[in-house]
């Protein structure tokens, strides 16, 4: 029965998630946990929807955030791949210090991005580009230099000039690899702006999930804390799937190939 | 009637480390005219054309290549996964800065050349294999060179498909004129397209034979499948001896 098979396919993760919620639960009414450390699935729901517009205004700011650093991360990470691969040398005394954007924890430059660019947004995307450029630059590097040599070698008979060639063959032939470093980065770039928003975010009108969650806690209303961890999951589950529907349309026309 | 050499090859010699893979060879292809480099495999025949074409540099001797920019098609198609065929064969011409649609339109005549207009759209990875020699082809063809360098481009294909790109590359040449070089390790193939064959020693490679083809008196009295025949027989056999020597010379050292 293919069709049943389908559905359940279709319905295991659902089913995995309904699970979850049967088990949160659970524990709470079997060992009688108070609201204030595990609010029930219900009061949960309920604080989104006596509030739901301070969330909804959160998301789309944290979204934004994440969207635009990531972006930032995904043009920039390209580009300076690109002018590594140009030339050997420079590749060789650069690349380390890309490695520092991967080694350093955010938390710890956090505090100087606030000092450079201040509380709010600017801040918040920062620390989403610098959390995400790195697997963009590594990723772009590697797929730069797997460009097929008799292609290369059909390019110089063609006197092609080095920015041509990028243009024309290493930058396409790097396709898969800058695919799947983006990938990597979305997933990061949300990470990136729920802690760049712990640090750096303001609240008010325009607070985003990140202060949410603060606000959440120092309040004690951890079924509001609840409500924007949700969220921020959903956040980075949308920035990573556009990645991934965009992806798969970039590279239908190399995974024939 | 002498005719001035497009292409005149002086005692090249090319040392790769401390193997010689070309020694002393010297030959001149007239304007217009089709010379095959026929030799065992692994000889050193891709080495001199190559060199022929700039993509590498003697240690000695000289070539003299009056044509302009030659052309070459390669053992591989060597087309771009991500382009279609039009766009593949357009860019020759685009890389010269050559506008996209001027370089269409021609891409267009050439691929018409080789008769794949009906498959201009396509990605290389749904056209067969002859289809993709065809469209390295009309690449080779869409700047219209005088020089026209082949390095065994039906190696890789079916011996149906290879006889009928043979007699299209013919055709082609008949009508286009251009100066060709072919290498090959096909007699009957060297035979049926070129005018004169050289026949190279296994490496290092140097010209043992050099016999002009039925095509090479230009006359159609001459050109008879008897003198083919004849043609393929003595080039055979000259390579054949070139082999048998060689592995003579390798039993005595």
């Amino acid at each position: 029965m293919p069709w049943l098979l389908r559905w359940f396919n279709a319905l295991a993760p659902l089913a995995a998630i309904a699970v979850v919620i049967v088990l949160w639960w659970g524990c709470k009414a079997l060992f009688g946990i108070e609201s204030f450390i595990l609010p029930s699935p219900l009061e949960v729901v309920h604080a989104f929807a006596e509030d739901p517009r301070t969330f909804l205004i959160g998301s789309m700011e944290s979204a934004s955030a994440a969207a635009i650093g990531f972006s930032i991360a995904a043009v920039l990470g390209v580009l300076l791949a690109s002018a590594l691969s140009l030339s050997t040398r420079v590749e060789r005394s650069v690349y380390p210090l890309t490695l520092f954007f991967q080694m350093v924890p955010l938390i710890a430059i956090a505090p100087l991005l606030v000092v450079w660019l201040g509380y709010g947004k600017p801040t918040i995307i920062a620390s989403a580009a610098i959390v995400s450029i790195f697997p963009v630059i590594a990723n772009t590097l590697q797929g730069l230099r797997s460009a097929n040599p008799h292609l290369i070698e059909l390019f110089q008979l063609l006197r092609a000039s080095k920015l041509t060639t990028w243009w024309r063959l290493a930058l396409p032939s790097a396709v898969p690899n800058i695919v799947t470093g983006l990938r990597i980065s979305a997933g990061l770039a949300s990470i990136g702006t729920i802690a760049g928003e712990f640090i750096a975010g303001v609240g008010g009108e325009r607070a985003p999930l990140g202060v949410l969650v603060m606000t959440g806690l120092r309040s004690f209303r951890t079924d509001r804390v609840f409500v924007a961890v949700l969220l921020a999951a959903l956040v980075g589950f949308v920035v990573f799937g556009c990645v991934g529907v965009l992806s798969r349309l970039l590279l239908r026309r190399w995974l024939v190939s | 009637m002498p005719t001035r050499p497009v292409i005149a090859v002086h005692e090249i010699t090319r040392r790769f480390r401390d193997t010689l893979a070309v020694d002393r060879v010297s030959f001149e292809v007239p304007v217009g005219g089709c010379v095959a480099l026929v030799g065992p495999s692994g000889c050193g025949k891709t080495t001199l054309l190559r060199m022929i074409g700039g993509l590498d540099v003697p240690d000695a001797g000289s070539i003299v290549q009056i044509g302009g920019e030659a052309a070459f098609v390669f053992q591989e198609p060597r087309l771009l996964p991500w382009l279609s065929l039009l766009d593949n064969v357009a860019l020759p011409l685009r890389l010269r800065g050559v506008p996209r649609g001027v370089a269409r339109d021609l891409a267009m005549e050439s691929i018409a050349l080789v008769k794949l207009s009906d498959a201009v759209h396509r990605p290389p990875s749904q056209l067969s294999g002859g289809m993709r020699m065809r469209a390295s082809l009309a690449r080779a063809l869409v700047a219209s060179p005088r020089v026209l360098l082949l390095d065994e481009p039906m190696s890789g294909l079916d011996e149906v498909t290879r006889h009928e790109l043979d007699e299209e590359l013919r055709a082609l040449w008949e009508r286009l004129r251009c100066t060709i070089v072919l290498v090959t390790h096909s007699v009957p193939e060297a035979a049926y397209l070129a005018e004169e064959i050289l026949v190279l020693s296994p490496r290092p490679a140097r010209i043992v034979a050099r016999i002009p083809t039925p095509i090479g008196h230009r006359s159609a009295s001459t050109w008879t499948s008897a003198s083919l025949n004849e043609t393929v027989r003595c080039a055979s056999e000259a390579l054949l001896t070139a082999v048998a020597m060689d592995a003579q010379q390798r039993h005595l050292a």
